[in-house]
């Protein structure tokens, strides 16, 4: 995953993204930050269906959004299908540090009820 | 030389020596000549540089296009007039001049009058001016093709402004420019639709930012635009006057100053509200398909465990019914036996009082005090023993039986928490401590299975909320009865973590849980609040408890308000008259 992780923040300027393993022990984490748009969702999305596998055996994901700038309703259809697919493979997934440009865009969209939310990780412990 | 053409000679030539070379040398000289000729009107006639024949009168504001046919009279003198006439000059006579050299092919001076016709002299003075007049000439010409390259390029511009107007005002998305500080400058009528304005005025002088729902994306656009140049199928969220967001897509273009700073923004915005709408159906049908399969997932798991208890429940009946049988008369037996061995004991009694002297060897050797000191014990314990094994099997009975059971009865609640903390004690007993303190009660109208079916969720719950605690002491259950008017009063309290604030008023909802994985399925608070609160018309309540956890209080009213008791409605008032009184 780290190979693939590097491998896309080289190839994507507007995104970037980091993994935590230890910031809370029951969930992985990643940290998301730049602009989540059409050109950059699709190769975030791959990358975060990949992780939920690693994520199985952690226990959960987190995204930790607080670091976007900009998304796009393309950005936020990634979480849905995250989430969908999260389902299935019945693993929990949050949301960590929402920031205004990101829950303006969910709540546009009517979408914000279908996620949960974390302020800090710790609130998993 | 005639004179006075000797004078337009001297004049041509200081012109040319002064540099004079424009149009106004050329009329002032031209006006003399056609003076000293005695012209009434005059014409110079050229060919431009698509090839085409001109001719640029004084009295016409454009030059007129003339066809080969029309013009080629010119190379045929004596028929100027009728080239002349062509261009509207009624003269009676013409003298033509070709004034042409190798670069201005075709290029004629005319002039008309009618007293009398020109004649060789003044054919020949205008001819000796020639050479002299060339410059000239050959400014007027040049000042001929670029006014009309000026003019062509002014309608040309004007036909691709009535273009752009066009594109402007007609285009169905919206178009518009702010200045540096993003204040608008133009818009277009489809950018006030867009925007749900009727009037420019209420745009224009407005900073764009007001008009997008996310301030930091139209920031985003802006830092981008400055840096790039432009911005690409950027997608914004416009916010109309009515607050009412509209999702877009723009692309913008920056115009600079000499200097390289932003200028301009020229911005096309398209809105794309129906392509995103449906898009969001997409996403949200799938979430919510995730969620149904997750839920029917844990509806199944539930299900399952439901037969699981329910197939439990027919086996314990099973069971006690058949215990129960030969149990009765192992207590039938036992209790003709304690009696046999009372009468043993009675008979022993008296055969020692009678003639000790002959048992003696027999009381001894047989240790026969002991052995009815022991009869005694191990009968008494057989007794309880069996005392025990039966209530267990009546309380299974009676469990099983009223788990069946969902019309509406007399019920006993205080004999109803007795027999489920039976059910529930191996979930409790590793872990708390009951304390039971059951008030007077009358028996109510009531579904006995259910009642005790949310008694045992109940229950349960504390169990394993205090088990979830890892603590090292027991935990501790209060079970309290009271009346309240005219309802039943039930609440079971614990000194567990209790419920969060923040999560009670979601605790009923289905499928809400604060367990972990595989340990709950969010459906048995739920259940038990349909229960009490819609099957019984009483209430289910949580709050903190004083002994440090939750306290759930179940109110159940004496008499059940909507349904009719099929059994025992007048054993039911009369205990509650006499609970009254």
């Amino acid at each position: 995953m780290e190979a693939s992780l590097a491998a896309l923040n080289t190839k994507i300027s507007s995104l970037h993204l980091d993994i935590g393993k230890s910031a809370a022990p029951q969930a992985l984490v990643i940290a998301v930050s730049g602009s989540l748009d059409t050109s950059t969702s699709p190769p975030f999305l791959e990358f975060a269906k990949n992780a939920l596998i690693d994520a199985e055996d952690v226990g959960g994901l987190i995204l930790d959004i607080g670091a976007i700038q900009y998304i796009s309703s393309t950005g936020v259809g990634s979480f849905t299908a995250i989430l969908v697919e999260s389902q299935k493979r019945k693993l929990p997934f949050y949301l960590c540090h929402v920031p205004n440009c990101v829950s303006s865009v969910m709540q546009v969209l009517g979408f914000q009820a279908f996620f949960s939310y974390l302020e800090s990780y710790g609130e998993l412990k | 030389m005639n004179p006075e053409v000797a004078a337009i000679a001297d004049e041509v030539s200081y012109a040319l020596a002064n540099e004079e070379e424009d149009e106004k040398a050329y009329e002032a000289t031209i006006l003399r000549i056609a003076a000293v000729l005695g012209a009434q009107g005059r014409v110079f006639i050229y060919r431009d540089s698509q090839g085409d024949i001109r001719a640029l009168t004084p009295g016409q504001p454009n030059d007129i296009l003339l066809t080969d046919d029309q013009a080629s009279p010119l190379s045929r003198g004596d028929e100027a007039p009728v080239f002349l006439a062509t261009l509207g000059f009624a003269f009676a006579y013409a003298l033509v001049i070709p004034v042409a050299r190798n670069a201005m092919d075709a290029c004629f001076m005319a002039f008309g009058r009618n007293d009398r016709p020109f004649d060789e002299d003044n054919a020949a003075a205008v001819a000796g001016l020639i050479p002299r007049l060339s410059p000239l000439i050959s400014a007027r010409y040049r000042l001929a093709r670029s006014e009309r390259a000026r003019r062509e390029a002014e309608r040309a511009l004007k036909r691709n402004e009535e273009r752009l107007e066009r594109l402007f005002e007609e285009s169905h998305d919206m178009i518009y420019s702010v200045d540096n500080d993003d204040t608008i400058i133009s818009i277009n009528s489809a950018g006030l639709a867009l925007l749900g304005l009727r009037e420019n005025s209420k745009a224009i002088g407005k900073e764009f930012s007001s008009f997008v729902y996310t301030g930091t994306d139209r920031a985003g656009l802006l830092k981008k635009v400055a840096s790039q140049g432009y911005v690409d199928n950027f997608e914004i969220i416009l916010k109309k006057a009515s607050g009412e967001p509209v999702f877009c897509i723009e692309s913008a273009y920056c115009f600079r100053d000499a200097s390289g700073k932003t200028s301009e923004i020229l911005g096309f915005i398209k809105d794309i509200s129906e392509r995103i709408m449906q898009e969001r159906e997409l996403w949200k049908t799938n979430m919510e398909l995730a969620a149904t399969n997750s839920k029917l997932k844990e509806a199944e798991v539930l299900m399952v465990q439901h037969e699981k208890l329910a197939s439990i429940g027919q086996l314990a009946a099973g069971v006690a019914h058949e215990i129960n049988n030969p149990l009765s008369f192992l207590m039938s037996n036992h209790t003709v036996f304690a009696q046999f061995a009372k009468t043993i004991r009675s008979a022993w009694e008296a055969i020692l009082a009678s003639s000790p002297g002959a048992v003696e060897g027999i009381k001894d050797r047989f240790d026969i005090a002991y052995v009815l000191s022991e009869m005694d014990t191990m009968l008494a314990e057989t007794n309880d023993g069996l005392t025990r094994i039966m209530a267990i099997v009546r309380n299974l009975k009676s469990f099983a039986r009223e788990e069946m059971q969902t019309t509406i009865v007399s019920y006993d609640i205080n004999k109803g928490i007795e027999n489920t903390l039976i059910v529930a004690r191996n979930e409790i007993k590793y872990v708390a401590d009951v304390e039971l303190r059951l008030g007077e009660l009358p028996e109510i109208e009531a579904s006995a299975g259910e009642i005790n079916q949310v008694l045992l969720n109940l229950l349960v719950n504390s169990a394993q909320a205090i088990e979830g605690q890892k603590r090292k002491d027991r935990g501790h259950i209060v079970i309290a009865t009271k009346g309240v008017g005219d309802r039943a009063v039930c609440e079971i309290s614990d000194d567990g973590p209790g419920v969060p604030d923040e999560l009670r008023h979601r605790i009923f909802d289905p499928f809400f849980t604060t367990k972990g994985p595989g340990k709950g399925t969010g459906l048995g608070l739920s259940i038990s609040y349909d229960l009490i609160v819609k099957k019984h018309m009483g209430a289910l309540s949580v709050e903190r408890s004083s002994l440090g956890g939750a306290l759930f209080r179940i109110e159940l009213p004496f008499l059940h308000p909507a349904v009719g008791i099929e059994d025992g409605q007048d054993n039911v008032k009369g205990a509650l008259q006499e609970y009254s009184a």
